[in-house]
């Protein structure tokens, strides 16, 4: 569903991604893991469509980033600590808004920002500004928002950056029935406990290449170690010197 | 490009800043309240500071042998404070009445020479020290010239009396003097310097909340992951700036036009005159140089990361606007064809010609016309930056990424394609114009910009782009049935210009005159030519030339939207808007509409060459027949003309159109371009 085929990016000289490659089935949670500067937000904006990559490709649902980036936004709700919401525009007001961009018929998007908004229990602050809401009340209407055109794969960096442990425990339920329901979710966290509770598989990045891959028990098993944690940091001394 | 999604992106960032509440006082509140203020400030301080100077004694110091008359002359004048008297001159006469001047002792240092005169005494010459300055020193100058010139008359005639000839003779004129240009001068100058910044400053804040501000919000970072173009995304913000530049221009007229007509009778002070046709004339100025800055502004706004940044970044565009509208109050400058092409400064001018004089409609319709093929460069540069991945999520060195990027093959003929190519021919037609006017003669004129401009760019720009030429000029001959169509369209060409030409005259078009003049100039020269001559240049060169630009590029680009409606009336709108002229415009974009329509339908270019071809060269045998037949001015004949039109038009139903989207045989572009396949 979401696939990476030796996707690289250069910045003039320097290299930010060097031929990543992973995918992501329907159905499963992969957490892609890196420390502060590892590639992962270019990595994911290339994936999004957002950013060109200058060699390999991206996949979504069978769009490819070098020939049909348009429809892969179609297909993808993408989500990262970058995409904040307008502060003067209420919740409501968002949804309806990206729903128009998605060109969702008007009555089904009614239907359905009534449906996020119940989802999401955003009923008391739907129609405040978002510039009033707390940090986890406008992570909420973010969800919703790369939620509300129900693509069949969901980039999610680093979603639960600045919520308490209640709004991101609801936040990594929601992903988990989002999983359930059969998406391919591509998801991006430093929180080790974040990556166990969620993801079925992991890809490790470090300085723009994918140092491993795979369910976290073949990971920790490769790297000599009992927990992702202590196989993360076994990777990243070792290329970092 | 999709309009539903620009007009969602349009109502999006227009909510965001209605509910900016700074944006609106900005807005409606300052200018409301700034012109009734700055009438009442005027008209004060001049009437004031003016008294004021008046009424200050005029102290002077005299040096040197004064006769009675003079002292006398002197003490009676009003308000005149003796500083000095010395009966003879100093030593350096010119530096200790700068020493008294400099000390504040004096604003005035009169010395007196006496200088003999042959068999008649003596006269005397004075020297009168001031320091021009300082005002009260002009003043008191200003005083002391009448005085003099009393005193003089007043030697005079006694001179005349003892000549024994009649004191009358001495003055054989007397003037007198009404000013009404200080205050009216000043607003002259002022109100179109704060017109165009109240325009800038209208759109400052919200081009930089839309741009940077969106971009430190992190909004726009959310607005990219979404299915949207960057031409959609460039709209929605560049309309919501321009409805700010402009409501910010009509909400400045507004105010002006309450202040002066409900606090002045009649909407004049002194030389400047404020009525509502001034308003409108002015607004109308206004638009394209609104529709100018909003580009730049969005342009320059979004290479900024902040708001902060973004303030960083747009002052040196205010600090342009500011030195340039500052030309128009520079004494001696006045607006000429050249100053005309001079983006602000051509606004300015024209604005200072309203409010004080009269503008000739040609000079207005260039300064219309150039404001509009600059505002058009601008939405196209706003369009490239807006493509820019570098500059949207704030990556490094954006101008490599802005001006580094290679056009695609086909972009040329995109609808941005299309608009950049009329924005150069329109802006080298303009200085193309200029700059042979009067230099070569007429016919050179008219051939080199039809070929220079019109017909090798036209060429060049289709096979720069790859695309077949043939296709893109629907070089084919006709069907019978096209053929017979096109034959029925020339009466009814003439038909619609009559109808358009009774029209005006009926409804008193401004500039209509003018327009008319100009033409039979043109038709008066090329008759003096030879016949070939004529017939080349006026009739041949922009049959083919114009045609080759308007009825080929231009309609194959905007033919690129998938509407055959747009493709025909956005060609016909150019093809009247490089006729500079308002009467001239409306005429060629009507008869554009048909040679369009009929080009498209027949998909033969020769459809749009043979009527412009018929039409011109008609045009050209008709100035040599002389006046046109009193039968031809009839509302019946023009509409008995363009019965055959409508045949015609019934006749090019039945064709084949050129599908919708793929005029030329060039594919219709793929909708689902992203950010990044954009470049």
């Amino acid at each position: 569903m979401i696939e990476a085929r030796k996707l690289t990016k250069h910045y003039g000289g320097a290299t930010a991604v060097r031929e990543a490659s992973f995918s992501v089935a329907a159905g499963e949670v992969v957490g892609l893991l890196g420390p502060n500067g590892a590639g992962k937000t270019t990595l994911l904006r290339m994936l999004a469509g957002v950013l060109t990559p200058s060699e390999g490709e991206g996949l979504v649902d069978g769009a490819s980033t070098a020939t049909d980036a348009f429809r892969i936004k179609q297909r993808l709700g993408f989500l990262s600590g970058d995409t904040a919401l307008s502060q003067r525009l209420t919740p409501r007001e968002v949804l309806t808004f990206f729903g128009q961009l998605h060109q969702l018929e008007p009555a089904h998007l009614k239907r359905r920002t009534d449906e996020l908004i119940a989802q999401f229990e955003m009923g008391a602050f739907a129609d405040k500004p978002c510039g009033t809401l707390s940090a986890g009340q406008k992570q909420r209407a973010n969800v919703a928002r790369a939620f509300l055109h129900d693509p069949p794969a969901l980039i999610l960096d680093e979603p639960t950056t600045a919520l308490d442990v209640l709004s991101g425990r609801f936040l990594l339920d929601a992903i988990r029935t989002a999983r359930d329901a059969g998406k391919a979710i591509l998801f991006s966290t430093h929180v080790m406990g974040e990556v166990d509770y969620l993801c079925d598989r992991v890809v490790l990045l470090h300085q723009g290449q994918v140092l491993d891959q795979g369910p976290i028990p073949e990971v920790c098993a490769r790297a000599g170690v009992r927990t992702l944690t202590e196989a993360f940091l076994h990777y990243l001394p070792s290329r970092s010197a | 490009m999709r309009w539903p999604i620009a007009l969602a992106l349009f109502r999006r960032d227009l909510l965001e800043a209605l509910r900016d509440r700074r944006t609106l006082v900005l807005l409606v509140a300052v200018p409301l309240l700034l012109y009734p203020m700055l009438l009442v400030a005027t008209a004060l301080m001049s009437g004031t500071l003016a008294q004021q100077m008046q009424e200050k004694p005029l102290k002077l110091a005299v040096w040197g042998p004064a006769p009675a008359s003079l002292l006398k002359g002197v003490e009676g004048a009003e308000r005149v404070e003796w500083v000095e008297r010395r009966e003879s001159l100093p030593e350096e006469p010119a530096r200790e009445a700068r020493k008294l001047l400099d000390e504040r002792k004096a604003t005035a240092v009169l010395a007196l020479t006496p200088v003999p005169v042959a068999g008649a005494g003596e006269n005397l010459v004075m020297d009168l020290y001031y320091d021009s300055g300082r005002t009260e020193s002009g003043v008191a100058r200003r005083r002391l010239d009448k005085v003099l010139d009393q005193v003089k008359l007043g030697a005079v005639r006694v001179r005349f009396e003892q000549a024994g000839l009649s004191p009358e003779l001495a003055e054989p004129f007397q003037v007198k003097e009404s000013d009404f240009r200080s205050m009216g001068m000043f607003l002259g100058v002022m109100l179109p310097y704060l017109l165009l910044m109240a325009l800038v400053m209208s759109g400052f804040y919200p081009a930089i909340d839309v741009t940077a501000g969106e971009k430190e919000r992190g909004t726009l970072q959310t607005l990219l992951c979404a299915p949207i173009h960057p031409l959609e995304v460039v709209l929605g913000k560049y309309g919501v700036v321009s409805l700010f530049t402009l409501g910010g221009a009509l909400v400045n007229l507004g105010g002006m036009g309450l202040a002066f007509l409900a606090l002045v009778g009649g909407g004049t002070v002194g030389r400047v005159h404020v009525s509502p046709g001034v308003l409108v004339a002015a607004f109308g100025a206004l638009v394209p140089l609104a529709m100018l800055v909003s580009a730049v502004l969005i342009a320059v706004g979004v290479l900024a990361r902040s708001f902060k940044e973004g303030q960083n970044y747009l002052t040196p565009v205010l600090l342009v606007v500011m030195v340039l509208a500052h030309g128009a109050m520079i004494p001696g400058v006045e607006l000429t064809p050249k100053l005309a092409l001079v983006p602000i400064l051509n606004v300015a001018l024209v604005l200072r010609e309203l409010f004080t004089a009269k503008v000739a409609a040609g000079l207005y319709s260039v300064v219309f016309v150039s404001t509009l093929a600059w505002a058009v460069a601008g939405v196209l540069f706003a369009a490239r930056v807006f493509e820019s991945e570098q500059v949207l999520l704030s990556g490094e060195k954006p101008w490599r990424d802005i001006f580094g990027r290679k056009v695609r093959r086909g972009d040329h003929f995109s609808p941005g394609g299309a608009l950049l190519y009329f924005a150069i021919i329109l802006v080298g037609s303009i200085f193309l114009g200029v700059l042979l006017w009067n230099r070569v003669p007429l016919w050179a004129v008219l051939a080199l910009t039809q070929v220079g401009v019109f017909g090798v760019p036209a060429v060049l720009w289709v096979r720069r782009s790859g695309a077949d030429v043939r296709e893109i000029f629907s070089l084919r001959l006709p069907t019978l049935r096209g053929a017979l169509a096109i034959a029925l369209l020339v009466p009814a060409v003439f038909g619609v210009q009559v109808l358009l030409r009774k029209s005006m005259g009926t409804v008193s078009m401004p500039g209509a005159e003018e327009f008319l003049r100009l033409m039979e100039l043109l038709m008066k020269q090329s008759a003096s030519w030879p016949l070939p001559l004529a017939l080349a240049v006026v009739a041949l060169a922009p049959a083919v030339c114009e045609e080759l630009a308007f009825r080929g590029v231009m309609l194959a680009g905007l033919a690129r939207t998938g509407s055959r409606t747009v493709a025909v009336v956005g060609s016909a709108l150019a093809f009247g808007i490089v006729h500079v002229h308002p009467i001239h415009a409306l005429i060629a974009a009507t008869v554009g509409l048909l040679l369009g329509h009929a080009t498209l339908r027949t998909r033969s270019l020769l459809a749009g060459v043979f009527l412009h071809f018929v039409n011109n060269a008609t045009a050209v045998l008709g100035a040599r027949a002389g006046a046109e037949p009193a039968w031809m001015d009839s509302w019946q004949v023009a509409l008995a003309l363009c019965v055959p039109g409508v045949v015609a038009l019934w006749l090019l139903r039945g064709e084949e159109p050129t599908p919708e989207g793929e005029p030329g045989g060039v594919p219709a572009n793929d909708a689902s371009v992203s950010l990044g396949q954009a470049r």
